[in-house]
């Protein structure tokens, strides 16, 4: 496969995936915030903008902080790089180079996605229709991956689309984790919050049905960290991204990284991580993905 | 509601299906009769069946500077278009001739010269040309052949003769658009399929595939063959990755490629650099090796022509092939097919008056209000006149530009294309003018594609077939006949 070829899929997978964790997370913390004062709402909106790491394009754009600056920063801002509408632009370009390697429904599925979100994007903004609109968006999302799941050979293709899917996912598990665990100590409801945490992976059902029907802080957080059945959980990702290098040469370094961190994760202490905080050790974990994102990057594209 | 053959608006030019008293002509029986059997309600809702298809397969042109929306649905009539497989045999002869001479020009132009110095070309012409690349001076590519893949335009006059318009030898394209269009008329008329007997279209790919595999340098087997698309934004774009994927080959653009020091061409691949060796381009010389041509080609691979000379590498069609594919070259084809190959020519040319011979420049300037006077050098009707439309002044300029450089230009009667009956907006049946471009296949052996792509102006009256500018096609059927 053309290296130029498998960098586009690998890239495309990171938008589609970043996309849905955006639709999840906005979900989720509209949901979440409903049950909160007033007081505290806008500050729960903002703290999205960090979690996706969109402080500073935020700052740029001047977005005002608060509901409506927040959704619309993350969801049909065409001035942000990673909002949900220019993610799922960027993933149609990808493909539109590419449209011969993948399924025919690919591409009209993604083509009829940024027709949804062209025509219907603001809705986003609009608290009464936000529920729909953002369960539409990881509806489609969901069907896409599920066209190259159901009908895409294994291949090259397959594998850089689920390395590139699964680093995104890694690294958004350590963005909830990092900022969320921090907000517990200043809230009562601390198990709302937990659950929100499992919600905005969508995790809450198979958390309780194979970890603990009662939501604690150790087993949530230990179960994002180091679940390895949960196609969401950090340590499940690292797996698929081990899995892919498994099937492609010279993967020496980026595996060697990967056990490193498998290790890392597993040597760590939960309610001691939960008490003084996660920041530091998810700041890490964040580095060591880009760093196996250079290593890909040098090695194959 | 049956079909109105009866009102058909016949024009002055031929009609391929009807004859004048509005009966089929020799081979379109059969159609004849399955069209006016349906009757035009039915045919109008096959021809929306056909539309959606065409929607639904994604085939696509691209139209440059429409914004996002840059790819278009490929404008199609379902009637198709048929010729005789017996006139066809002909045809199809005569261009394999025409291609055989042009190639042995191609390669005379960049050796010895024998044509120019036996007087039967005009050397100064060659001189001018935009064409000629002195890059490829000196270069024997395999089997003699440089231009491996020619789409020539064909018409048929009033007489109902037909005759060349011209030869692209340089990347000519819309042979996917013939294979697909074939694809969806067996959608629609099923039913015909089983009674005529149409020749397929569907090997090309593996005719192409067997001559490209054909150009690798010896001692490399199986070959690595890929196909160089400029990119996304290319208006051929849709048929690059059609070739590539029924051919099953990578889809490569030049930043996929490098030349090391052994003049070997590389792939940049997930495995590491991998040699190529037979390259299908589908970027224009210009933009193949920026050490070579533009220096500032985005498009092209630093080193590509060093690795050609060397031999390491296929080029198709070779760089500087075009220069055959120029209007003065044209208005010499059929002189070039009795001196390179001692045979008279199968297939004639539209007339053509060369002006830089004293009589038929006076011809020409005689007969400016009738002629359509075309530069040697340029394309796409820049710096064109059709006298017949001109005003006295701009005939008067003309003359006094063939007057001051009369190499430079050459002159043809106002063309007539044949026409087909074609579905029209308001769902009438009436005649619309086409063409024909048939893809003529040249290495060790040669092939002509069945028929071809059958390019029609759907708007009334219109000339010009090409897409960006109303242009639609037709499937093209050879159809056998009972003898």
């Amino acid at each position: 496969m053309l290296s130029r070829v498998a960098e586009n899929i690998y890239w495309m997978a990171r938008y589609l995936e970043r996309a849905e964790n955006t639709a999840r997370l906005v979900s989720v913390t509209g949901t979440l915030l409903l049950d909160q004062p007033s007081v505290g709402r806008t500050q729960g909106w903002n703290r999205l903008v960090t979690i996706t790491g969109g402080n500073e394009a935020f700052a740029v754009i001047g977005a005002p902080p608060g509901e409506e600056g927040v959704t619309r920063f993350l969801l049909s801002d065409t001035n942000n790089p990673s909002s949900l509408f220019s993610s799922v632009e960027y993933a149609r370009e990808n493909l539109r180079t590419m449209r011969d390697i993948f399924p025919v429904k690919m591409w009209e599925w993604l083509n009829d996605m940024t027709l949804f979100l062209k025509e219907q994007g603001n809705h986003g903004v609009e608290a009464a229709y936000r529920h729909d609109f953002l369960n539409e968006v990881i509806g489609r999302c969901q069907t896409l991956v599920g066209i190259l799941v159901g009908t895409l050979s294994r291949g090259p293709a397959f594998d850089f689309f689920s390395m590139g899917q699964h680093m995104e996912r890694a690294d958004m598990c350590t963005r909830i984790l990092d900022v969320d665990v921090t907000a517990v100590k200043f809230h009562d409801g601390m198990d709302l919050l937990w659950l929100n945490l499992l919600r905005s992976v969508s995790g809450e059902a198979m958390y309780r049905r194979y970890v603990n029907p009662r939501v604690t802080g150790v087993d949530v957080v230990s179960f994002l960290l180091r679940d390895r059945r949960f196609p969401r959980a950090f340590a499940y990702c690292l797996r698929e991204v081990e899995r892919c290098l498994d099937t492609l040469d010279h993967n020496a370094l980026a595996i060697q990284l990967l056990k490193r961190m498998e290790r890392e994760v597993d040597g760590q202490t939960i309610p001691a991580l939960i008490e003084n905080g996660p920041g530091a050790f998810m700041d890490e974990l964040q580095q060591e993905l880009q760093k196996l994102h250079e290593i890909v990057d040098a090695t194959y594209f | 509601m049956s079909m109105p053959w009866s009102s058909y608006p016949f024009t002055t030019a031929h009609d391929e299906l009807l004859a004048p008293e509005y009966q089929p002509r020799v081979g379109a029986e059969g159609l004849f009769r399955y069209l006016s059997s349906l009757g035009l309600e039915e045919l109008l809702a096959r021809q929306r069946a056909a539309e959606a298809t065409i929607l639904n397969l994604g085939i696509t042109f691209t139209v440059y500077s429409q914004g996002d929306n840059i790819d278009r649905a490929w404008p199609f009539d379902i009637i198709p278009r048929l010729i005789p497989f017996k006139e066809w045999q002909t045809v199809e002869r005569g261009l394999i001739q025409r291609l055989t001479a042009l190639n042995h020009f191609i390669g005379d132009i960049y050796a010895e010269q024998r044509i120019i110095r036996e007087g039967v070309f005009p050397g100064d012409l060659l001189a001018m040309s935009r064409n000629f690349r002195p890059q490829c001076v000196g270069i024997k590519p395999a089997f003699g052949v440089w231009a491996h893949i020619c789409g020539s335009d064909l018409i048929r006059d009033r007489d109902g003769r037909i005759l060349v318009l011209e030869d692209n030898l340089r990347v000519p394209s819309g042979v996917s658009y013939m294979l697909e269009n074939r694809q969806i008329t067996k959608r629609v008329f099923p039913e015909l399929f089983g009674t005529q007997r149409i020749l397929p279209v569907d090997d090309y790919p593996a005719r192409l595939y067997d001559t490209l595999a054909a150009l690798a340098p010896p001692g490399r087997d199986p070959p690595r063959v890929v196909v160089l698309t400029p990119g996304i934004y290319n208006s051929a774009y849709f048929e690059h990755v059609y070739l590539a994927q029924r051919m099953g080959l990578e889809l490569v653009e030049g930043r996929d490629l490098l030349v090391d020091v052994d003049n070997r061409v590389m792939m940049k691949t997930i495995s590491g650099l991998q040699q190529v060796d037979v390259i299908y381009r589908r970027v224009d010389d210009m933009f193949l090796d920026p050490e070579a041509f533009h220096p500032d080609s985005q498009l092209g691979v630093p080193g590509l022509m060093r690795a050609w000379r060397a031999g390491r590498v296929a080029l198709v069609n070779a760089p500087g092939a075009g220069v055959a594919d120029d209007k003065v070259v044209y208005a010499h084809v059929p002189e070039m097919i009795r001196f390179y190959l001692g045979e008279e020519p199968i297939l004639s040319n539209v007339q053509t008056w060369k002006c830089h011979l004293e009589e038929e420049r006076r011809y020409v300037l005689e007969h400016l209000d009738e002629l359509v006077v075309k530069p040697a050098n340029e394309s796409g009707g820049y710096g064109m006149l059709i006298g017949p439309m001109a005003s006295a002044q701009e005939r008067e300029e003309m003359a006094a530009r063939i007057l001051a450089d009369p190499r430079n230009y050459i002159a043809q009667p106002m063309i007539s294309l044949s026409t087909v009956p074609t579905l029209t907006e308001s769902g009438m049946l009436e005649p619309r003018h086409v063409d024909l471009r048939p893809f003529i296949l040249q290495a060790k052996e040669s092939a002509v594609t069945a028929g071809g792509l059958t390019r029609v102006a759907l708007r009334k009256g219109s000339l010009v077939v090409n897409s960006s500018q109303g242009g639609g096609s037709k499937d093209t059927w050879i159809v056998a006949t009972e003898e």
